[in-house]
């Protein structure tokens, strides 16, 4: 599979060449993040506090990993379901992600947000964790360690492959690739 | 009687929960290897080999096969003539969970309390089914159960005199709108019949079956068989990317029910189908 090597921070004028379905490889720095570290930044922003990270240009992955081995930067490293995380998409789009990755479709609401504001949505594949977690050079707790796994962990990751699936012009990877493949009638 | 010291229990269990974090099963790793060869989309194909890469990562050891080391569900097979020493049977298995996951170094995923949320810190306390058999033996299956794939699962009762084709409308519509979410292919578990409880345990049991393996009533064979193509015919695809391979096997299991009742239970399992049947 030929894939389009990507720097992260992603460069906002790379993101309109990404296409839905395509192979991505990611090198560089985001931020990770699932349900309750989501919830906790956003009901700050519901107080009209700061929150703890500036997201503005960041990739924001989906995931909770497992503990690192002895002088391993991280345990299993894949994605969690990002359908879980809509209620938040707003949220993170309106702090200026360029993109969100995790696995999975998203509504199609989600879909309208990110276009909005120019984001992507990337998928990694579910269940490949110990593949993933071989990607992850670096990663440093940014805040909410009392969280755990759900943390927000800055992350260094190399050769990280993902697929495009929702590009700016709003094509959906979830929605494209089983009309494709769909036979009953 | 025969006396079974509960360290010893406690031991196997840690040992099991071990192996299927890091070890895909062979039937699992044949079945992603077979629809390689069968799926027709090349992003498909794609997904699947990086989960056989995936898969050998793991066996090193050192990263299990995915994050989420899920919940531990066991079924406890306890012959009559077993008699557990040192503790109870629960508090030998639930110090199993507690090693395994200090050992294994698995994450951290179970809540103490559905609205609270505070972690347990040692994964326990896992689900436990308990079973008296005859004999002396004690035989536990131990299944490490994802929460993205459980969380696609859904029960409902049906009007009683339901078709086949009903049923399986129902069930295949869980998985139109769910099973992209559940990390596919899937395994598919089945509980028709029983009632508001049994239908859902009788689901998970029905993971518990060998891949592919069909059920012994030949009626319910024919509806696997039948439900099998039919969620295939969706074109979900592995990872949700669209493709003719959506799910690897279903697997029902019925028990009597009430005249006025049909309920059916429908357990999402992910490729990674974490599971171990030990004999002590």
């Amino acid at each position: 599979m030929s894939a389009t090597w990507l720097k992260l921070p992603l460069d906002p004028l790379v993101l309109r060449d990404l296409k839905v379905g395509q192979w991505v490889n990611l090198s560089g720095t985001l931020y990770t993040a699932r349900d309750a570290a989501l919830k906790r930044i956003f009901d700050l922003e519901a107080d009209n506090k700061q929150p703890p990270v500036d997201l503005k240009g960041q990739m924001i992955y989906f995931v909770g990993p497992t503990p690192p081995a002895p002088g391993e930067a991280v345990g299993a490293a894949g994605p969690t379901t990002s359908r879980r995380m809509e209620h938040f998409i707003p949220a993170l789009i309106e702090a200026g992600v360029s993109g969100i990755m995790g696995k999975g479709p998203l509504s199609q609401s989600a879909v309208k947000e990110l276009q909005r504001k120019s984001a992507i949505y990337l998928a990694a594949a579910g269940g490949a964790g110990a593949f993933y977690g071989s990607k992850v050079r670096g990663a440093a707790v940014t805040a909410y360690e009392e969280l755990g796994p759900e943390a927000i962990y800055c992350m260094h990751i190399e050769n990280f492959p993902a697929v495009v699936a929702i590009d700016l012009e709003g094509g959906d990877l979830f929605e494209q690739g089983p009309k494709t493949y769909r036979k009953e009638s | 009687m025969r006396e079974i010291p509960a360290e010893e229990i406690t031991s196997v269990v840690a040992e099991a929960i071990k192996k299927i974090n890091f070890h895909i099963r062979p039937d699992v790793k044949a079945e992603l290897q077979r629809v390689l060869e069968e799926e027709a989309s090349p992003l498909g194909r794609q997904s699947l080999q990086l989960l056989l890469e995936n898969a050998q990562m793991a066996a090193a050891g050192v990263l299990p096969l995915c994050q989420d080391t899920g919940t531990t569900v066991i079924f406890a097979e306890v012959g009559q003539e077993v008699r557990i020493k040192g503790s109870s049977l629960e508090e030998a298995l639930q110090a199993g969970v507690r090693l395994a996951t200090r050992e294994g170094r698995l994450r951290h995923s179970i809540a103490v309390h559905p609205l609270t949320r505070g972690n347990s810190g040692d994964n326990t306390p896992a689900i436990v089914h308990y079973h008296p058999v005859p004999g002396k033996a004690l035989k536990l299956f131990v299944m490490a159960k994802g929460g993205g794939c459980e969380n696609a699962s859904a029960m409902a009762m049906l009007p009683p005199l339901a078709s086949r084709h009903g049923v399986g409308d129902y069930i295949v519509n869980i998985i139109r709108t769910n099973g992209a979410t559940a990390c596919p292919p899937l395994i598919i578990g089945i509980g028709l019949g029983g009632n508001f409880e049994t239908a859902p345990y009788l689901a998970k049991r029905a993971l518990l079956r060998k891949i592919g393996e069909p059920s012994p009533d030949p009626e319910t064979a024919k509806l696997e068989k039948v439900l099998l193509r039919r969620v295939n015919e969706l074109g979900i695809g592995p990872q949700g990317w669209g493709g003719t391979i959506t799910a690897l096997a279903v697997a029902i299991e019925t028990a009597p029910c009430h005249i006025a009742s049909l309920p059916v239970a429908v357990n999402v399992e992910c490729h990674s189908h974490r599971l171990a049947e030990v004999k002590i």
